[in-house]
């Protein structure tokens, strides 16, 4: 049954990514993207199910099962209906094909990397530290008790029981689904996590950078092996990565599509929804999406467009605070972080020179240590911009770039405006953010280079019907 | 291309310096891993535990209340006990003993904690007489 469940988690992403942007009924290249996006995606609507039905209505969890097969149903029914007769409108420029050795190189370093994975899961199933004191004992909260008060008690403080229930949820479902506490299902449920984050990045760049740039950078954000890593340790900052790469992602692409701008918004906006409903830090990318939607409107004066893309985001967005507010408002306790100081002691640690230079040193050197890379990945993309010839940035750019800036940013104000214990915050979890941006990096990295291998030219076909005659 | 080709490398290489690491510690990995072979110790006491309510929880006498492993435990003794909530004190009607050592039960006695049951591998649950009557 459990893995009846992640095929039932994966049929619900896939219909209701193709309800919201719909394709032909046969498979096309963009079903890469939407397959990428069915596993968070499937796992969040569920998770999203399991506390409206169980938790704030208090139905078994056989009514979750139901709604959940009533919302695959009709999602199948809307993508069927939907179904377009050509579709992959995304990027036609990409019509290059990446070399056979690079395909190669990402195949073996994804195979690598899944036995790495797989290793590092089944000599810790349970995951490390956080995983076994946060998450996964809130999904047994969740699938062991009657009453669901225990979950959240303040009494709990220390393994926050103020974080959103995303991987919880979704985790305790499937043992609901096989009827035992599995240990692979959250092992599972991360692999399709992590395969997310780096098909979501290579899928963009691919689309809008040529295919060659699109297979490099899938290699890319699994050669920060960090990824690899804490999605073994079953915490929540991969999922939290591969949602903010599937918002970021879908943002990019529906801005450079035309028809199915819309649908990709809305996925855009869900999937923001969603990574809020994983880790507080996802509030955030939601704040930082909208911005990253509206402020570019700012140089290039096409403010209605702008904020006529903004509005396409807002009911996935809207939803995804709806679920965190209902929790935080009736269930939650109030957050650690929240506790940690009135307004004016905030605005003293923000003034504090020596304290800011903590924070930008401390994830400065994590920047430089990030992803464990045989040689640094500063040094490493310094050298990449070396070799490649520069593009002029356009709007997409800007787009990535500013998403990227602002969530740092927010991360910077809060490591030295929040954090009550900073170097012990920095040294812990500055790895962790800098995950949760990496695919979104890699793009914003392929997008200002030039594609390395120039898209074909396609042949333009001329109709019979014109072809001239020649007269003798 | 040569861009190309060797940030694809270093990506390579890089996965592959931690597969070649976790392949290191994997061959001499025990066959039950730490959290597993830890909670599993309070399997027998959790099958006593009612779905809801509080217990308590002491560890060795003179463990420093910062200590790492101590903490380690204590959040895992929660793990394996959940959805019972598990709180750092023996001032609850029923406390969890988590010892690593001999503990003389006469010294618990003074503290008003009576041996209820033990479960081996150091796991055993007392009754703090002193809490009688503040429910469970």
């Amino acid at each position: 049954m459990g893995i009846l469940y992640f095929l039932a988690l994966l049929s619900l992403g896939m219909c209701v990514t193709r309800a919201l942007w719909p394709g032909p009924r046969r498979l096309e290249s963009a079903d890469w993207m939407r397959l990428a996006a069915a596993g968070p995606v499937g796992a969040g609507v569920a998770s999203w199910l399991y506390f409206a039905c169980r938790l704030v209505l208090g139905l078994p969890v056989g009514v979750v099962f139901g709604a959940g097969g009533a919302v695959l149903l009709a999602a199948a029914t809307a993508a069927w209906r939907r179904a377009e007769p050509v579709g992959d409108e995304v990027g036609e420029a990409a019509r290059e094909r990446a070399p056979g050795w690079l395909w190669a190189i990402l195949g073996v370093t994804a195979c690598v990397s899944l036995g790495a994975f797989l290793m590092l899961a089944v000599m810790a199933p349970h995951g490390e530290w956080d995983a076994w004191s946060i998450w996964n004992l809130r999904a047994r909260f969740l699938f062991r008790g009657t009453e669901f008060a225990s979950a959240f008690s303040p009494r709990l403080d220390w393994s926050h029981p103020d974080y959103p229930l995303l991987v919880p949820g979704a985790v305790a479902l499937g043992w609901h689904a096989a009827g035992a506490e599995l240990s692979w299902v959250a092992g599972v449920l991360q692999m399709l996590f992590l395969a997310a984050a780096a098909g979501a990045g290579a899928y963009t760049a691919g689309r809008l950078c040529g295919a060659t740039m699109g297979v490099l950078a899938g290699c890319v954000i699994l050669g920060a092996t960090g990824m690899t890593r804490i999605a073994a340790s079953l915490y929540a900052d991969v999922p939290l990565a591969a949602l903010c790469a599937l918002s970021g992602c879908f943002l990019l692409l529906g801005k450079r599509a035309e028809g199915s701008a819309a649908g990709l918004l809305l996925l855009s906006g869900l999937t923001a929804g969603l990574a809020a409903w994983t880790k507080n830090e996802g509030l955030l990318f939601c704040v930082v999406l909208a911005a990253a939607a509206l402020l570019p409107s700012i140089w290039d004066g096409a403010s209605r467009r702008r904020v006529r893309e903004a509005i396409w985001l807002a009911p996935g967005i809207g939803a995804g605070l709806a679920v965190v507010g209902h929790f935080r408002y009736h269930m939650a306790p109030a957050n650690d972080s929240v506790n940690a100081g009135a307004l004016g002691t905030v605005g003293a640690r923000l003034l504090d020179s020596g304290r800011l230079w903590t924070t930008l040193s401390g994830m400065a050197e994590a920047a430089f240590d990030f992803g464990s890379f045989l040689v640094p990945m500063v040094i490493l993309a310094a050298i990449w911009f070396a070799l490649v010839r520069w593009r002029t940035p356009d709007g997409l750019f800007w787009t990535a770039a500013l998403m990227v800036a602002l969530q740092l940013a927010g991360y910077f104000v809060f490591y030295a405006g929040f954090s009550t214990s900073l170097d012990w915050h920095l040294s812990t979890s500055a790895e962790r953010i800098l995950l949760h941006i990496w695919p979104l990096v890699v793009v914003v990295m392929m997008l200002v280079s030039h594609p390395v291998a120039a898209p074909a030219v396609e042949k333009p076909v001329q109709p019979r019907a014109a072809a001239p005659r020649l007269k003798k | 291309l040569c861009g190309v080709l060797g940030l694809g490398l270093a990506s390579l290489g890089t996965v592959g310096d931690l597969f070649r690491r976790v392949a290191d510690v994997y061959v001499a990995a025990p066959a039950v891993d730490s959290v597993t072979e830890f909670t599993s110790r309070f399997d027998g006491l959790r099958q006593m535990l009612p779905s809801k309510g509080n217990i308590g929880y002491m560890t060795d006498p003179d463990t420093p209340a910062e200590d790492a492993n101590a903490l380690a435990e204590f959040h895992l003794a929660q793990y394996a006990l959940a959805p019972v909530i598990v709180v750092r004190s023996d001032q609850q009607r029923y406390v969890v003993a988590n010892f690593h050592r001999q503990v003389s039960t006469g010294s618990l006695k003074d503290r008003g904690l009576v041996l209820v049951r033990e479960f081996g591998k150091g796991i055993a649950l007392f009754e703090n007489e002193r809490m009688r009557g503040s429910g469970r």
